[in-house]
């Protein structure tokens, strides 16, 4: 949330850092670290002052060629530089009015989640197939980019896709729809397709020497869950996956905390089969867990409506009401339902 | 030497490093060092102490200045990343080995003596640091056997191995430790990887090379992508993954519509359309600075002539509506390879009759896009340009189309072929011969070459073979002067009557065009001559023009053209022209 606001005009924060955006590494050169530390620290995921001081002494450990009394003095300059401690709630609440929005395009959905998805923490998609999970990624894709005041985050925005799923020509289509060009909007999108659970989860290292780099104002993991899925099958590798998949969010959460962005992820469906369907409203519950379940900030369960039209419901959220909301796929991206 | 000897100059040596601080002093230290070490046979552990602490003075002067303070930091680094595996390892060099070194047997004495000297070795990182031997006295060799067991001697031979960097051939070290050092090092070639290695598995991109691969898969060409609109300029060229957010332009977004289309010049920017087409994949061959000055020779917007604007010249005019604006208005009717329109028309005639007068009319009569080329633009002082030049303007010529390159005094670019010309203008005009009508132009190519010469005669024959339609632009006969005449004093006020203007008609005979706006000038100004006092003067005052300015001017403004010039355009004409 701090990073949050920082992004933000710097003007109004109250510390005396004139920066905006995290800090970078060389930061703590200038404390007394020594570069090849820096260059470490780097290599193990670590790209910012915040994500260094955020990291559990453990996971310093854990880097080769940084002994203990090291880890001690780096955390000890990074905890100087980054404000960790007790603020009052007036201060908080300061913070949140300035959080930027990402809007979804759909003015009906925009109204249900008080503005449109937040930066700086994880909103989840889940529904079934042709819900529109994949659609929306991929008109926030092109809202992000957007100046503020037109609801966007004015930032890039990072893909990473493991199911294939990611179709530029409807990036192109949704940029027309506002008057952008396409072919800038496409520059601004950095894409990767994950082909296992390991090399999504690389993609993630990678894509926080990404975002320390420039400005980002969305990632989209499309879906998060898929590879784990597969990946690991039975009852006996479970727990593996969900320390996999916990450790995953994790990062998303660390990447949202640092760079200020929103993180928007994809999830899937199981059916439940056995019995309850018949009594229970919906028997189709999101995969992952109560890892999952407890990682994601926001959780919206996506709906096919009649036709080309969606609902959308507020399945969890720390702030927003239970509430539901239609919109619908059209050529351009999404929009407002017409009824 | 002796060893006071030796121990004093040492120590007079670091004193005055310390003051000055540069590389000989350095070199002198550190020859007294190792020069004390090498020879000494009587190796008092006094001096020993002495020597590391200068030593350790020297390597630890935290001076910004010409410390050692630098070698700390890299041999700290070099042997830090030696230690990689610093808990699992364990060294096959053991205390048993060295334990038998004069050396060391000395050390030892002096760990026992002087716990100082570790002083000098705290603050360095903890390879080398010789574990707690400084804190705890060491008593009895089984104890320091089991110390330096404990605390794994790789420290301390690193220390060894430090030192005999300034040895040349170190005597007293058995062949066995180099091994173990080989082994150390050979040990250290494989470290484990540390993060996946970035190359395995493909990372990020932007998304525009994603629908670019996508594009290539299915099979269709990437130039119906059309990049909507203008984009921004951004320094560095191609925007990667690794560039920084540049937010798209609002509004810069276009139809998604295809090139042929969109092709009138009058609305859009030419730096904008530049841009469009600098993505065409026609143009991708063309330098975009090459590309850029082409385009900056299309006309966008002139004043607007129309077509009765022109006095006279009805047949020229006839020929060109044929040849320009009807193709235009029914392309149906004007398909196949008989009626295809000509490629290629030359307006020739004596100076000052409309040629170029011509070529303005059809830049803002017809709605294609019109190059305005001259000798200028496509010259350039670069071997081989010249030509690309060429190129660059039919091939943005056939992107645009319907097109009309127009060129104005074409004889200057298409003279004959001879042996004396210069080899650029040779190849330049081979260019232009190929480009009109060569191998690579196909029939239904909307290009029209428009030249405008007063020297026909000098004109290339393979050029005079592609100008299909030769026009001979005449000087304007006596009813086309009196319209002349008639237009140009339109807005001005005059008490001519119709008698007055067949007057002038009759008299002008052999005034070409431009003579006839020069006599009317030259009239005009008459009524302002006549001015006693042109400061005060109300604009109203001025009396109209009359009769008699133009008996004034007939006077001084004389034909430009004799009828000896005529003679040659004529026959040439005959032969030649397609003229009546």
């Amino acid at each position: 949330m701090a990073t949050a606001q920082k992004e933000h005009d710097v003007s109004q924060t109250s510390s005396s850092d004139e920066q905006v955006g995290p800090m970078l590494l060389n930061k703590l050169e200038q404390h007394g670290i020594s570069a090849n530390d820096c260059k470490k620290l780097a290599e193990s995921g670590l790209h910012t002052v915040e994500s260094v001081a955020y990291a559990p002494k453990k996971q310093l450990l854990s880097i080769k060629g940084i002994s203990e009394a090291k880890a001690d003095k780096i955390l000890a300059e990074a905890t100087k530089l980054v404000p960790m401690g007790f603020t009052t709630a007036s201060e908080i609440h300061q913070k949140r009015a300035d959080i930027i929005q990402l809007t979804t395009g759909s003015k009906e959905l925009d109204k249900l989640l008080q503005g449109g998805m937040e930066t700086g923490s994880i909103t989840e998609l889940f529904g079934e197939f042709r819900t529109g999970k994949t659609q929306l990624c991929h008109t926030l894709a092109v809202t992000c980019q957007l100046p503020i005041d037109m609801g966007g985050g004015e930032g890039k925005c990072l893909y990473i896709d493991s199911e294939g799923t990611f179709r530029p020509e409807r990036v192109l289509a949704t940029a027309e729809r506002f008057k952008l060009p396409g072919a800038e909007v496409l520059d601004n999108i950095a894409y990767a397709r994950a082909y296992n659970s390991d090399h999504q989860f690389q993609l993630l290292i990678q894509a926080a020497a990404m975002m320390a780099e420039s400005r980002y104002a969305l990632l989209i993991v499309d879906s998060a869950t898929a590879l784990y899925r597969t990946d690991y099958s039975g009852r006996g590798e479970l727990s593996a996956r969900q320390m996999q998949l916990a450790k995953f969010l994790r990062m998303l959460l660390r990447l949202a905390d640092e760079f200020g962005v929103a993180v928007v992820i994809t999830n899937q469906v199981v059916a439940q089969v056995d019995g309850a369907a018949m009594f229970s409203a919906d028997p189709k519950k999101p995969i992952g867990g109560n890892i999952m379940a407890h990682a994601s900030t926001t959780r919206l369960y996506l709906r096919k409506g009649r036709g080309e039209t969606r609902i959308c419901k507020i399945y969890d959220s720390p702030c927003l009401p239970e509430a539901e909301a239609m919109f619908a796929i059209n050529k351009d991206g999404i929009g407002d339902a017409k009824d | 030497m002796e060893n006071e000897e030796l121990v004093n100059k040492l120590k007079e040596c670091t004193r005055r490093y310390e003051d000055q601080c540069d590389a000989e002093t350095r070199l002198e230290c550190n020859q007294y060092l190792t020069f004390h070490s090498r020879y000494e046979k009587n190796f008092s552990p006094y001096n020993f102490g002495l020597k590391f602490n200068s030593f350790a003075k020297l390597i630890d002067n935290e001076r910004q200045r010409g410390g050692f303070e630098n070698f700390r930091e890299e041999t700290g680094e070099v042997l830090v990343s030696e230690n990689r595996s610093f808990d699992s390892w364990k060294s096959s060099l053991s205390f048993d080995k060295v334990k038998d070194l004069d050396f060391v047997q000395n050390f030892l004495m002096c760990c026992k003596k002087s716990s100082k000297l570790f002083d000098a070795f705290e603050e360095v990182d903890q390879p080398i640091r010789l574990g707690g031997c400084g804190s705890q006295s060491l008593d009895g060799s089984n104890e320091e056997k089991n110390e330096f067991e404990r605390r794994k001697i790789p420290p301390k031979s690193t220390l060894f191995y430090s030192n005999s960097q300034a040895r040349h051939d170190p005597p007293t070290r058995s062949i066995s430790i180099e091994k173990e050092e080989k082994n150390r090092y050979t040990h250290e070639e494989h470290p484990p990887p540390r993060h996946v290695d970035k190359s395995s598995l493909p990372g990020f991109k932007t998304a525009k090379e994603q629908l670019l691969e996508d594009m290539k898969t299915k099979g269709k060409s990437a130039s119906s992508f059309n990049q909507n609109g203008p984009s921004k300029k951004s320094l560095g060229g191609k925007r990667t993954i690794h560039s920084s957010f540049v937010p798209p332009r609002i509004g810069g977004g276009n139809d998604n519509q295809p090139q042929s289309n969109s092709n009138s010049s009058n609305s859009s920017n030419t730096s904008d359309a530049f841009k469009e087409l600098c993505a065409d994949e026609r143009l991708k061959n063309f330098e975009p600075k090459i590309v850029e000055l082409i385009m900056s020779e299309i006309v966008d917007k002139s004043a607007p002539i129309r077509w009765e604007d022109i006095a006279g010249l009805e047949f020229a005019k006839k020929t060109i509506m044929e040849v320009i604006v009807y193709p235009m208005l029914r392309p149906d009717l004007f398909s196949g390879p008989l009626r295809q329109p000509p490629k290629g028309v030359l307006l020739f005639g004596p100076p000052g009759t409309g040629k170029t007068l011509i070529g303005k009319c059809i830049a803002s009569q017809s709605n294609s896009t019109f190059f305005s080329i001259s000798a200028s633009s496509l010259t350039s002082k670069w071997v081989g340009e010249g030509e690309k030049l060429v190129r660059c303007l039919f091939a943005l010529a056939k992107v645009h189309q319907p097109s009309v390159v127009f060129i104005d005094e074409i004889d200057s670019l298409l003279s004959q072929r001879s042996d004396s010309e210069h080899e650029s203008s040779r190849r330049i005009k081979t260019e232009f011969l190929v480009q009109l009508d060569g191998a690579t132009t196909e029939d239904d190519e909307r290009i029209l070459c428009i030249g405008a010469t007063n020297r026909p005669q000098e004109i290339d024959e393979a050029a005079r073979r592609r100008f299909v339609k030769r026009l001979y632009v005449p000087l304007p006969d006596y009813p086309a002067r009196i319209q002349i005449s008639r237009k140009l004093f339109s807005n001005q006020s005059h008490n001519l009557s119709e008698e007055d203007f067949e007057n002038i008609g009759g008299k002008s005979d052999g005034f070409s065009g431009a003579d006839m706006t020069n006599l009317c000038r030259e009239a005009a100004m008459g009524p302002i001559r006549a001015i006693r006092d042109i400061s005060k003067v109300k604009s109203d005052e001025i009396r109209a023009i009359s009769m008699m300015d133009f008996d004034a001017a007939f006077k001084t403004v004389k034909a430009t053209v004799s009828n000896d010039d005529l003679v040659g355009y004529v026959k040439w004409d005959k032969q030649f022209g397609a003229g009546c």
